[in-house]
């Protein structure tokens, strides 16, 4: 994904006046964590989190209700009414996302407080991964008729001196997965080994593996999986982006179509969705036709966000390719800062037949 | 993540407080020191253990120790000055040669390699 950055001058004045006119009511009950914080979790874990509760204010206070802001779960209040000064106890059953990295749930506090019916209690969490790489993707590439595909990539953990595999927990029907010993020798390594068995279904295919450990935290692992399943022809890059295109100037980009059985590409008619994009046709070589794209960011004020569309005089599938481009408008500096995604760690794919 | 190649990276293992080990000898805690220069976006350390050079290793702090400049508030001296951390390791048998090594967290929980795997041999305490 390739992000383009706008610096604009901002009006910092607005939100200062904002928050000036929004008065803050004391809460009345106060909160003390009985574990440190942030909670340091696992994906997916569950935890019993309890809180020291006070009432500071000069009336007694019933709790009706502990709930969060956003998703499911709950919480009790004991005694479930607090004297002025008076302490408590909040229990709480949070489930973690598995989204890695510093996080904040809110759980809001109903009470009979006139002055503040509800109190805040926020819980902050930091979500670890029980393996290594922390971010993983099997990206099988391009598959065509035909063709198997393999895609292999080694887990390891450091939470036990033996990492296994007992089972597989869900996958799609077109892949077969296998967990093998790593390559190194390592208890604490394992190789997933995921080979094509048919071919998805055309077109971008997104989905998972998910396989239980023997781990005790983090047991359950989501692999994403992503594959291109192509007809007899096939188009990269895929998607193309133009990134950020110059008021007023056009771009060119380059698509290059491939037949996979080496026959001659028969293109019957390119539809591009906007009046801004031309193409030519070019051949490149035996079963090989470029498409030179020009992009005139006078005709899509804005930007692009397109589907182009290829039909085939010996091919009953049409192929779509997301396009995008951003114009930039006159003024506004802009920085390219390229693929941002350099932490996912993928795995070693191989085409193991036919290797055309 | 960048960041952290521009850590200086440091692991190195000095005796603790002499603790009674056994009746005949007595030999010091592991003590494990290393500091950083940057720590922007980092959460953490991770410290794993070994009995051998080639593992298994595993990780010995329940919770991470958290970057210093994590801490809110850090005065700005501190945040000018390189981080310096020390960790006892508890559980281990002093008697024992064991290797460490470090991992560093960002604050979207993505570990990264920080020291190599650094040995360390039992250390007699002198009575």
């Amino acid at each position: 994904m390739r992000i383009q950055l706008f610096l604009v001058p901002l009006l910092a004045m607005f939100g200062c006046r904002a928050a000036l006119a929004v008065q803050q009511v004391p809460a009345a009950l106060v909160f003390t964590p009985e574990q440190a914080m942030p909670v340091e979790v696992y994906r997916g874990d569950t935890r019993t989190l309890r809180f020291e509760v006070r009432n500071t204010s000069s009336r007694t206070i019933s709790v009706s209700k502990v709930f969060p802001r956003k998703g499911k779960g709950g919480g009790t209040v004991e005694p479930g009414s607090l004297a002025p000064g008076a302490k408590g106890l909040v229990t709480i059953e949070a489930t973690f996302p598995e989204a890695l990295g510093e996080g904040q749930v809110n759980y809001l506090v109903k009470t009979d407080n006139p002055d503040k019916e509800t109190e805040l209690l926020e819980v902050n969490y930091f979500v670890q991964s029980a393996y290594e790489p922390d971010l993983m993707l099997l990206d099988l590439g391009d598959i065509h008729p035909g063709q198997r595909v393999r895609s292999t990539l080694e887990v390891e953990t450091r939470l036990a001196p033996e990492l296994r595999f007992d089972k597989v927990l869900s996958k799609p029907d077109w892949l077969n997965v296998e967990v093998k010993p790593s390559a190194g020798g390592s208890d604490q390594s394992r190789m997933v080994v995921a080979t094509t068995t048919g071919q998805p279904p055309i077109g971008l295919n997104t989905t998972e593996i998910v396989l239980e450990s023997n781990l005790a935290s983090d047991r359950v692992l989501h692999i994403p999986v992503v594959a291109r399943s192509c007809s007899n022809y096939g188009i990269s890059p895929f998607p193309l982006t133009f990134g950020g295109v110059p008021e007023g100037q056009d771009k060119e980009r380059t698509l290059r179509v491939r037949k996979f059985d080496g026959g001659k590409v028969q293109i019957k008619h390119i539809e591009t969705g906007s009046p801004a994009l031309r193409v030519k046709q070019v051949e490149c070589g035996k079963a090989c036709v470029d498409l030179k794209l020009d992009f005139d960011s006078m005709k899509a004020r804005g930007g692009l966000r397109i589907a182009l569309t290829i039909s085939f005089v010996d091919d009953d599938v049409s192929l779509a390719v997301p396009i995008d481009a951003l114009v930039v408008p006159i003024g506004v500096k802009s920085i390219e800062l390229g693929d941002l995604d350099t932490l996912t760690v993928r795995g070693k794919t191989e085409i193991l037949e036919p290797g055309k | 993540m960048t960041n952290w190649i521009l850590l200086a990276s440091l692991l190195v293992i000095a005796p603790a407080k002499a603790e009674k080990y056994g009746a005949a000898q007595s030999y010091s805690i592991p003590l494990l020191h290393w500091s950083s220069k940057h720590e922007k976006g980092v959460y953490g350390y991770i410290i794993y253990r070994a009995s051998r050079a080639n593992g298994p290793f595993l990780r010995i702090n329940k919770r991470v120790v958290p970057a210093v400049r994590s801490v809110k508030n850090a005065d700005a001296t501190v945040a000018a000055q390189p981080s310096r951390y020390e960790f006892k390791d508890e559980t281990a048998d002093p008697a024992q040669t064991y290797y460490y090594y470090v991992d560093v967290i960002s604050t979207t929980g993505l570990k990264q390699g920080l020291t190599q795997p650094v040995r360390r041999d039992p250390r007699p305490v002198k009575n």
